[in-house]
């Protein structure tokens, strides 16, 4: 009887802590001064993909970005911030398995390497 | 008895990889009767000597640039010297290869749940990794008897059916894609690993047909089990699965009678762990062992009902024996085990045990393996479709467990088995079970808030874990970043995220965050102002709407209870004319203890911070001189401070940082160095 009630309460006190991680909720919240954000008006998100304040974008189609580990010569020539001379050293480096690699290419800096990201992919 | 002093001997060989101390276990052995003593020393003997001969091939030649030659297959280069993994992107074919390259030794983990590459290599003895720098010569492989029995299978079958079909014969697991979680979530990912099932079915199929032989069949029977290991590769299970079925095959032919699991696995183990002592470091080796060990150690003694419920009581049994041992494993490295699993067994199994004689066969056809083409996909998707209907089953979810978790478990369970088998009378038992699930519960009234700082290369995330089981991510990185987040988050056992802050937008900081924000439910986002026409702005908010997570805005000033936990906001202003300036600056209160959270904000806003000591310390902008000035050390001091900072350009951190922190007397630990840091609010 004793044994009984003895192994319940374990038992009640083991599913009592399983509970929360079988179905997980959000802990209630207090706040002060935050103010809610106003609503991104659905219009604005296609637009904004389009209207990226880069005068160089136009020279890479924006919706293709371009392989460093595929393209040609000209298509690299043609990236913002590339030359022939780094376009080649680029080709050299092949491959590369993230953009970051990009880094090893002399001539690439830190500020060419964040205009090229939204350009390339690996 | 000599199967387990076999068995045993070779295991404490094996595990002489992990410590020198394993070698303090032969002493055990003079505890041994004369005749398992000498089995069991032969047994360890064999495999360190088998140790020795596999050595490391690389040992002088690890980064060095190197030249290598031999066939690639499933990203391992098989050169003469050894095994090597090739490193190449985009991923290099199979074929006959000339590499140059650099060979290094194999990453081990950098996040808690990260992949961890170099535990994987070891489980597969290989012990270097080649980056490919130039690809100098390449043939295609020419085509093997198994690319033939794929395309003979797969005929007539719409791709996914294809996919299992083969993951079902050949144990190519790669084609399943998400369908391989759905298996998993349904507590079925076990039918898809090459094992008994596969191998019981083959050998049966062969002694029906070779009846007429008499018992000489047997021996036949011994060559169709390796035929099928070298078709499909040999992975640990089915390597297992084939020892012991020559073990029960030798018996038959030796007219011994049917041999026992027990001993079948015992001899299996010493000549698998001789052959590849590494293999236990091997996931799967280890999952296949303990789950027939279950099978070999509970089946026997559970009780299950006579008649009608006999069927359906005995699948229940199967599972439950299979899986007893492996829960905290599971858990352990899946972070979920499906609740549901033994219904999805008595439901699917079946269908998947008919598809495995089918598949096979159908491969065999080879011309006329048309004919198989219908039944298999109708057998396949009826499984597909009950098998994705049970994966929305619920699940427990559970974070890393700890050794002493491990030992609990094991401890735990040790009386109930000795009950079964009427060794102890059950009230003790029981009694003695409960003592394990009571200690277990235990830390958890004592546990602590923690900060982690996760390592997502260059760039922030950090995560706040409180004992409440809430958590609270600041930032996540770069693109790349958010499946180390999400990955990180799974193996801390957190599947909800009470509040995410993006202190920023840029990429280095909120990246990532859209796209954890679709995988983890979130309960609020906390941003700065909108930054109008910004892409990475807009598309945490947009992920943010599409999800129905509110996103608030957090000014100096804010702030924000969530449980014990207390958020003050002490930046910022909202007019500062840069993204860095305007980075979110907060400080986390929980009991007392304060960690400051700092964002990339520069040292003119940290002037404008009130005085108050914390404890933590995310230094700004990843160790940047631009920020953590004197003056902030001066009226924080910080005890600790997290730095996180990846392979950049910048310099970061900064010598000057490193010098201020190094002055005021902070313990500094850097992502870069140590992976992910943990930090308890103490």
């Amino acid at each position: 009887m004793l044994t009984g009630l003895y192994l319940v309460c374990v038992l009640g006190l083991g599913l009592y802590s399983l509970w929360p991680r079988l179905f997980p909720r959000f802990t209630p919240f207090e706040e002060q001064g935050l103010t809610a954000s106003p609503q991104v008006p659905p219009a604005n998100l296609p637009a904004s993909q389009t209207s990226r304040p880069s005068a160089s974008q136009s020279l890479a189609s924006p919706t293709q970005p371009v392989s460093l580990n595929r393209a040609t010569l000209e298509e690299l020539d043609a990236l913002p911030g590339v030359g022939p001379a780094i376009a080649r050293r680029i080709i050299e480096g092949r491959p590369y398995s993230s953009v970051d690699d990009l880094l090893r290419v002399r001539g690439i800096g830190e500020r060419t390497l964040e205009r090229l990201r939204p350009l390339v992919t690996p | 008895m000599i199967p387990y002093a076999l068995g045993a001997g070779a295991l404490l060989g094996a595990l002489t990889q992990l410590s020198p101390w394993a070698f303090l276990g032969l002493l055990m052995g003079l505890g041994l009767p004369e005749r398992m003593r000498w089995p069991a020393l032969a047994a360890f003997l064999l495999v360190v000597v088998r140790l020795s001969i596999l050595g490391d091939p690389w040992a002088g030649q690890i980064g060095r640039a190197v030249v290598l030659e031999g066939q690639l297959r499933d990203g391992f280069l098989q050169t003469p010297q050894g095994k090597v993994y090739v490193r190449h992107f985009p991923r290099l074919e199979d074929g006959l290869y000339r590499l140059g390259g650099t060979l290094v030794r194999p990453q081990p983990k950098r996040n808690p749940g990260g992949f961890d590459q170099s535990l994987w290599l070891r489980g597969l003895g290989v012990k270097a990794v080649l980056e490919v720098w130039q690809v100098l010569s390449q043939q295609p492989a020419p085509p093997t008897y198994r690319d033939r029995y794929r395309q003979a299978l797969q005929a007539g079958l719409s791709p996914e059916v294809a996919a299992l079909a083969t993951a079902l014969t050949l144990g190519e697991r790669e084609g399943l894609g998400e369908l391989y979680g759905a298996f998993q979530q349904a507590g079925l990912a076990h039918a898809l690993a090459l094992s008994g099932l596969n191998v019981g079915i083959l050998v049966g199929a062969t002694l029906l047909l070779l009846y007429p032989l008499g018992p000489r069949r047997y021996w036949a029977a011994i060559p169709v089990a390796w035929a099928y290991v070298f078709l499909a590769g040999s992975s640990p299970s089915l390597f297992r699965a084939s020892l012991m079925a020559m073990v029960v095959l030798v018996a038959l032919a030796l007219g011994k009678g049917r041999s026992s699991l027990m001993t079948g696995l015992m001899l299996a183990l010493a000549v698998h762990l001789v052959w590849e002592p590494y293999g236990i470091f091997s996931l799967s080796f280890l999952l296949s062992y303990l789950a027939v060990l279950g099978i070999a150690v509970l089946l026997p003694v559970l009780p299950r009902p006579k008649g009608w419920w006999g069927y359906v009581g005995e699948v229940f049994a199967l599972t439950l024996s299979a899986q007893v041992f492996l829960i905290p494993i599971l858990l352990h490295n899946f972070n979920q085990l499906p609740l549901l699993s033994p219904i999805a067994n008595l439901a699917v199994l079946p269908f998947l045990n008919l598809l495995v004689p089918l598949t096979f066969l159908k491969g065999l056809l080879g011309g006329l393996a048309g004919i198989l083409a219908l039944p298999v996909e109708l057998l396949s998707q009826l499984s597909i479709g009950l098998t994705r209907w049970l994966a929305g089953g619920p699940q427990l979810y559970w974070g890393q467990i700890s050794p002493a978790g491990f030992a609990l478990y094991y401890l735990g369970l040790m009386p109930l088995i000795l009950a079964l088998y009427q060794q102890i009378p059950w009230r003790p038992a029981l009694l003695l079970g409960s003592v394990a699930v009571l200690s277990s519960l235990l830390p958890t009234q004592f546990q602590r808030a923690e900060v982690w700082q996760l390592d997502v290369g260059q760039g922030d995330a950090s995560l706040i874990r409180l004992p409440d089981q809430s958590a609270i991510l600041i930032d996540g990185g770069r693109p790349y970043a958010a499946e180390r987040v999400i990955r990180a988050l799974h193996a801390l056992g957190i599947r909800k995220l009470d509040l995410v802050v993006a202190t920023h937008p840029d990429a280095d900081h909120i990246a990532a965050l859209p796209e954890v924000l679709a995988k983890i439910p979130v309960a609020r986002v906390l941003a700065g102002p909108i930054k109008p026409r910004d892409p990475l702005d807009l598309a945490l908010r947009e992920a943010a709407q599409t999800v129905g997570t509110p996103v608030m805005t957090a000014l100096a000033g804010s702030s924000l209870r969530l449980g014990e936990a207390r958020l003050t906001f002490w930046g910022p202003k909202g007019n500062e004319p840069d993204d860095n300036a305007r980075s979110l600056v907060f400080v986390l209160e929980w009991r007392g203890r304060r960690a400051l959270f700092t964002g990339d904000a520069p040292t003119a806003a940290e002037a404008s911070w009130p005085g108050m000591p914390v404890h933590l310390l995310k230094v700004g902008h990843h160790g940047s001189k631009t920020s953590t000035d004197h003056e902030l050390l001066e009226k924080t001091r910080p005890q600790v401070a997290l730095i996180g900072v990846g392979r950049n350009n910048y310099g970061h951190p900064t010598a000057e940082v490193l010098e201020r922190l190094n002055r005021h007397g902070v313990e500094v630990h850097r992502t870069d160095q140590e992976g992910a840091i943990r930090v308890q609010l103490w």
